[in-house]
């Protein structure tokens, strides 16, 4: 195909845009609004797989000691749990060191709720925080742990993961169902925009065949006018989901920890990179299937 | 070169027939008036040269080809080789003289090169050199068929079918455009017009085809509408 020919589509194209501006606008507007949905739930879904994997990999037992424990017993303990399959290292973390942990997770704001307990009367146990080489014996070093003398609970972030799992799959399904209803809508708003073109361009269209234009010279531009929609509403969105997503990452850097085990967001990079090549493909692929169906029904060449 | 063997038209649906055992040839260059009253088939003569359909008896041939050959792949190279002007116009609004008749050479992806270097030359051609950045709302009536006509000859086709080209004209203009299809003539393109203007046709003196019912009742060279 010569250059000339490609540079006349695109201008048949933006000037369709530009005569149809209503119906552009809407179609434009119906792909933003879709991919923005679609970008919120994904992005929603990237973070909970994110959060699972970071979860998983810092999986840790924390065993709770009985306050006033003999030296001895806590040795016991301490090399019980040592000897437990799949362990990388058993810490010790005195009561002392618990507030100050839990001092830092709180952050400077909210430390004040905890200003009563110094060092000295901290109301938090002493605990052994074991990590593991392989996170699968978590479960078998949690039943032995509790069991030992000396040890008031232990804790694994297990019911966690699990909820977490369970909530990225809902997660997932939802995103699915919005993106099948969504672009539909979208497809059909391009469908018709792309139907009022033909419309108007009926004269245009009748020259044409007379000249002897070919069939695929006719539907070119009403083609990339479709693909031009959907990548204009794809770009919309993908700026609009980045400055969102950076206000939210913002939002939360700034408030007290609600996510667990001191995770953070996926990274916004991270995000928005994943997003962006999907967000493309897809308003790429809405627009030409749109079109692609306009021009069958109605494009009699 | 034109070729019509035993053509009959019926339309879907309609028990007469458009078009009735036609038999006739028209040789390259020839000039032929095509007249008749409304519903004697002159669209339908025009629409079978332009392969819109094909007819339902006989065959059409234009240099050795069969219209009912040609497929629809190969249908827009076919057109190529015809021009068509039409009673209004057709001409698009929001483009300048220059780019309506440019939009053809476009169409069938010509090198710009030679669209910058042919528009010029046909408009001044058909006498509209100067008026090529006028947009056609602003021509007259004469003006805007004669830009028509450049759009359907840019191409250089062979065979130029013009469907009442001067009935939305006043006489004085009509005659200008009469003249102008003969130049275009005068260069080896065979012209046919389907027109009612009567003075026109006696006027000429050129071959005349007369339709009635769909059946060729008259083919006089030289010939008068009455």
């Amino acid at each position: 195909m010569k250059l000339y020919t490609i540079k006349v589509f695109f201008r048949d194209a933006v000037n369709n845009i530009r005569r149809n501006s209503v119906m552009s606008v809407a179609s434009i507007l119906s792909v933003v609004s879709a991919l923005v949905i679609v970008g919120v739930v994904l992005s929603l879904a990237i973070n909970i797989n994110y959060l699972t994997d970071n979860i998983e990999a810092n999986l840790q037992l924390k065993v709770y000691l009985e306050d006033s424990i003999p030296s001895v017993v806590q040795e016991e303990v301490y090399k019980g749990l040592l000897s437990c399959e799949g362990v990388g290292d058993v810490e010790y973390q005195s009561k002392a060191e618990a507030l100050q942990s839990f001092r830092a997770t709180l952050g400077e704001k909210n430390a004040s709720i905890i200003s009563s307990y110094t060092e000295e009367n901290s109301p938090l146990p002493a605990a052994f925080i074991v990590t593991f080489e392989d996170a699968s014996f978590i479960e078998t070093a949690y039943l032995k742990a509790v069991e030992m003398e000396g040890v008031k609970d232990a804790v694994y972030g297990e019911e966690t993961v699990r909820r977490l799992l369970k909530f990225n799959a809902f997660i997932n399904t939802v995103t699915w169902v919005m993106f099948a209803i969504l672009s539909l809508i979208a497809v059909f708003i391009i469908f018709n925009t792309i139907k009022l073109t033909v419309f108007s361009r009926r004269n245009e269209i009748s020259i044409m065949k007379y000249v002897g234009a070919t069939d695929w010279y006719i539907r070119c531009p009403f083609l990339i006018e479709g693909t031009l929609l959907g990548v204009c509403g794809s770009l919309f969105s993908i700026l609009l989901l980045r400055n969102l997503y950076y206000y939210v990452v913002g939002l939360i850097a700034g408030s007290a920890a609600v996510l667990p085990f001191g995770t953070s967001l996926a990274p916004a990079s991270m995000v928005l990179r994943e997003i962006s090549l999907i967000f493309l493909v897809y308003g790429i692929l809405l627009g030409a299937v749109g079109s692609s169906f306009s021009i069958k029904k109605f494009l009699k060449v | 070169m034109i070729d019509f063997v035993n053509v009959s038209m019926q339309y879907e649906g309609e028990e007469g027939y458009a078009l009735r055992d036609i038999n006739l040839t028209i040789d390259q260059g020839e000039f032929v008036f095509l007249v008749g009253k409304s519903g004697a088939g002159k669209s339908t003569f025009i629409k079978l040269l332009l392969r819109e359909m094909v007819p339902t008896e006989g065959t059409i041939t234009i240099s050795g080809t069969d219209l009912k050959e040609i497929s629809d792949r190969k249908l827009p190279y076919y057109r190529r080789r015809i021009g068509v002007v039409f009673q209004d116009y057709k001409l698009l609004e929001n483009r300048t003289v220059f780019d309506n008749v440019a939009f053809a050479m476009e169409a069938v992806q010509a090198d710009p090169k030679n669209i910058a270097r042919i528009v010029p030359k046909i408009l001044s051609m058909v006498g509209l050199r100067d008026k090529s950045r006028k947009f056609p709302e602003t021509l007259s009536g004469g003006e805007q068929q004669r830009v028509a006509i450049a759009r359907s000859i840019v191409n250089n086709p062979r065979i130029l079918i013009c469907d009442e080209p001067t009935g939305n004209l006043d006489p004085v203009t009509s005659s200008g455009i009469m003249n102008l299809l003969l130049d275009i003539n005068k260069l080896g393109t065979t012209v046919i017009i389907a027109t009612h203007d009567i003075t026109m046709v006696d006027r000429l003196k050129k071959r005349v085809l007369s339709l009635q019912k769909g059946q060729l009742v008259g083919d006089r060279v030289g010939g008068y509408y009455n």
